[in-house]
């Protein structure tokens, strides 16, 4: 392939290659964002608990050479969705174009964050919030339909809209506490329900 | 390559930033914005540091190089830099690097480098810093390589670089410049091929011919009068002062053995088309050039390919009448590329392209309306003869139609849908674009979006997420329950041989039905089930490998032939498990088509089997890709082909076929040679050829 890159010249149109850092992965900040930088695997976020494995397939498995491996992220205790899962493609450019052209468009009526992720491990699917959760539904200020039901630290009685400003409802949603200025995404350990 | 930034002195990134963002603030401030930069380059030039004027140069360089639409912007900075004296050395040293990269047109993939710096240098022609006489020689030089080249690589890049240079070089070097269109015509017409180059030529062949009647000149030279690309017709006094360098130059033509194939276009949106003339407008041909060029260019990020489109439509004063001509160009010419199904090597997914379709729409929201009635037109003009082309298109839509809040016009495309005609291409078009758009999105949580008659129709249809019935319903509840218990493998086939009233074939069969059954509940469930079982069928002694690939094949066409997603999914794990190959799928796939099922059950195969072929290619994990499998493959699929009445069938036959031959081209080179020679047809050749 050629390897003419117009897109370096707008340098200062880059984003950086991800907001979040996972603290507990035991890696530098340089390490981590070295491994995203050539990671095949992605991670899916706000999504609706209700959304099928097949649904997410479907889109996802139309990039490169489809989906090599599709891990949807569970509450430890009940075995049920909490709304996140992992995709792994065979090599870094499909993941590439995944995270560019789905990231922020909806599936399932949902606005949908695609991040890099440094690579699947046994135990990452689990929520690490209360009950078993994603961490930031712990912190949701207002109910979602879509997301577990976490009892603490609920809203202010604004109803949940779920259709309108794209990029504002991810951003809302996922605008929870985190210190040092990033976002706590997900999970921790094992199970076999098959 | 760039340094990274904060590396890098602040005044050459000042002068990098300066040079790339020239003319992104907009038309209103051209002509202010263009004298700044000569004036702030200028002055930097004056201080007179070697790293600075290294980074001028290198910086003009690449982004000639790479942004096509700003050609004009800087032959017209480095104009204007000519006219003052102390810069006009700068001048000369950028044209005289960029003429260094000619030689690296010929080592490239695609043309899009010489297209690039080919229109630069036209610009640079239309400044006058270039002779013209020495720029309708380089024309014959890549005139030659066209006519010695079995590709129209540089067939691609004069044609693309004719509407450019064409005025200019009318205008002063106008027995020559005819020489080469009359040469170019010879070419032309040997090729007989419909294709982009096609529908440029014609173009530039009717723009040309009605010169005399004066018309399309003007409209052109209103054009460019107003147009971001050229901005050097806002300073007329300073182009008269332009230093010309004295400096002829020659596009080293070196002999390609890889063949280039320029797009399809299946879908065609003139909107001055007559049905005698066929004239084809340039302005539209130069739009679609410029879109193929950018995404090209920028596909690897999507906020900047995104970025370039806002560009072309903030800084070109369009009329409406231009805008929407823009709009149909910019969707039919993304659309004609997810429709292109022939095999590719540059191909981008629909994902891509729905993808970029939808930030697009977005940022064009106030539009939507029309965006959606563009892409209605140009569904309605869709070749009628192919799946494949019907399954890329209902990607795109399916994905399109969530994301723009299902404004679409549902009885406009329900509508196609005939009941009385149950094997009709459209019905299959309206199936396959609800079914992926429902799949998408639970109907459940679109009801008061969609129309009620369409929610019960498609609630009619069989459910795409469950499969069909088993044949032996005792023997699978006893099975079933086994499963049920969660048995490994082992204890499995222990349970199986105790079966004994029934044939070890039909419990072989019912074991499978069942197991398809459960793995139905998840990608989890296949993934964890069928490693778990499939794996200890495939152990000596238990059932021979091509019977258990046979029945499979069987089961799973007996169960899911009404849900493509199911069949692409179960092919592709069971032949990464090696349960079935890539031969028992043609013999099976023949099987069908000779036992006359449903029509719609065989497009649903033909699209799973395209589909599992082209990404093992991708992945270079071609199964058993030995001669002797290929070559009975092929045989067979010739032969179906030959034996074949139905022209959809047909061309997904030779579609397959295709993506095999590129996979055994890919795997095994020096062996796909000796079967290329038995094959008659010169495209298909030419195709694989290709890759």
């Amino acid at each position: 392939m050629s390897n003419l890159n117009a897109a370096s010249l707008y340098e200062n149109l880059q984003q950086p290659i991800s907001q979040y850092y996972d603290k507990s992965s035991n890696l530098t900040r340089e390490e981590y964002f070295y491994k995203l930088s050539i990671s095949t695997t992605l991670y899916l976020g706000n999504l609706s608990i209700y959304t099928t494995e097949e649904q997410i397939f479907e889109l996802f498995n139309r990039v490169g050479a489809g989906v090599r491996r599709l891990i949807m992220g569970r509450n430890k205790e009940t075995g049920k969705a909490i709304g996140f899962c992992f995709i792994e493609y065979f090599n870094h450019e499909d993941a590439k174009e995944a995270h560019e052209y789905l990231d922020l468009l909806k599936l399932d009526e949902r606005a949908i964050r695609v991040d890099w992720d440094i690579g699947y491990s046994e135990g990452r699917e689990y929520g690490r919030g209360t009950g078993g959760n994603q961490v930031r539904d712990s912190y949701r200020k207002v109910a979602d339909p879509e997301r577990p039901n976490v009892q603490s630290n609920r809203g202010r009685g604004r109803s949940y809209n779920n259709n309108g400003g794209r990029r504002k409802q991810a951003d809302d949603d996922e605008s929870d506490n985190s210190g040092g200025g990033y976002k706590k995404r997900g999970g921790n350990r094992s199970n076999n329900n098959y | 390559m760039l340094q990274i930034q904060h590396q890098t002195p602040p005044e050459i990134n000042r002068i990098r930033q300066l040079i790339c963002r020239a003319g992104d603030e907009g038309a209103d401030t051209f002509k202010k914005d263009l004298q700044k930069i000569v004036d702030v380059l200028g002055e930097y030039y004056q201080q007179n540091k070697q790293e600075v004027k290294d980074a001028m140069i290198q910086s003009f360089i690449q982004c000639a190089k790479l942004l096509p639409l700003k050609s004009g912007i800087y032959a017209t900075i480095l104009a204007l830099l000519s006219t003052k004296q102390i810069t006009q050395s700068l001048t000369d040293q950028i044209i005289l690097g960029l003429l260094e990269h000619l030689p690296q047109i010929a080592q490239e993939e695609t043309p899009i480098l010489g297209q690039t710096i080919l229109k630069f240098l036209s610009e640079l022609m239309n400044v006058g810093l270039l002779n013209t006489v020495s720029f309708v020689e380089c024309l014959y030089d890549l005139e030659g390589g066209a006519e010695n080249e079995q590709s129209p690589f540089y067939l691609q890049i004069l044609l693309t670089t004719i509407p450019h240079a064409m005025i200019k070089a009318m205008e002063k070097n106008q027995i020559e410049f005819k020489n080469i269109i009359q040469n170019v015509e010879v070419l032309m017409t040997k090729r007989k091929t419909e294709d982009r180059l096609f529908h440029l030529w014609q173009s530039i062949r009717n723009f040309l011919n009605n010169q005399e009647k004066d018309a399309h000149t003007q409209i052109f030279q209103q054009f460019l009068k107003t147009s971001y690309p050229r901005p050097y017709l806002l300073f007329p006094d300073e182009m008269t002062q332009v230093r010309q360098l004295r400096r002829g130059f020659k596009i080293p033509i070196v002999k390609r053995t890889q063949i280039w194939r320029p797009q399809q276009i299946l879908v065609l949106n003139d909107e001055i088309r007559s049905q005698n003339n066929n004239k084809t407008d340039i302005q539209i041909e130069i739009t679609r050039q410029w879109i193929y060029e950018t995404i090209d260019l920028f596909k690897t990020n999507r906020q900047q390919i995104v970025f370039q489109f806002q560009l072309y439509q903030n800084c070109i004063k369009l009329s409406p009448s231009q805008e929407a001509q823009f709009r149909q160009t910019l969707i039919f010419t993304l659309l004609n590329m997810v429709i292109e199904v022939i095999p590719r090597k540059d191909q981008l997914s629909t994902a891509f392209y729905s993808g970029l379709l939808i930030h697009l729409s977005q940022r064009n929201s106030d539009n939507i309306k029309e965006w959606n009635e563009t892409i209605e037109q140009f569904i309605d003009l869709m070749p009628q003869n192919n799946i494949l082309i019907i399954e890329q298109l209902s990607d795109c839509l399916s994905h399109y139609f969530c994301n723009s809040n299902f404004k679409l016009n549902w009885d406009k495309f329900f509508g196609k849908y005939n009941p009385d005609e149950t094997d009709s291409i459209n019905n299959y078009l309206v199936i396959m674009i609800f079914r992926k758009l429902f799949l998408l999105v639970s109907v459940d949580k679109i009801t008061d979006l969609v129309p009620k008659n369409i929610i019960d129709w498609y609630n009619q249809l069989q459910d795409i997420t469950k499969p069909l019935d088993f044949e032996q319903i005792s023997l699978a509840e006893k099975i079933n329950s086994y499963l049920q218990q969660k048995l490994n493998g082992i204890e499995m086939l222990e349970q199986l041989k105790l079966i004994t009233n029934h044939n070890p074939d039909i419990v072989i069969q019912t074991f499978l039905e069942c197991l398809l059954q459960c793995i139905s509940k998840s990608i989890t469930h296949l993934n964890v089930l069928s490693k778990r079982y499939l794996s200890f069928l495939l152990q000596p002694n238990i059932i021979k490998p091509e019977k258990l690939g046979e029945i499979m094949l069987q089961t799973i066409f007996r169960m899911w032939n009404h849900s493509v997603f199911h069949l692409k999914v179960y092919l592709k794990e069971f032949l990464n498990l090696e349960v079935i190959s890539n031969l028992q799928i043609i013999n099976w796939l023949n099987d069908i088509i000779k036992q006359k099922s449903d029509n719609f059950k065989i497009y649903n195969v033909l699209i799973a089997i395209n589909d599992v072929f082209r990404k093992q290619t991708k992945l270079d994990q071609v199964q058993d890709c030995t001669y002797e499998n290929v070559k009975e493959i092929n045989t067979i699929l010739t032969q179906m082909i030959e034996q074949e009445q139905d022209i959809i069938i047909q061309s997904s036959l030779e579609n397959i076929q295709l993506q095999i031959l590129i996979a055994f081209k890919s795997t095994n080179g020096s062996q796909s040679e000796k079967l290329l020679k038995e094959i008659k047809s010169t495209q298909i050749k030419q195709i694989i050829m290709s890759f």
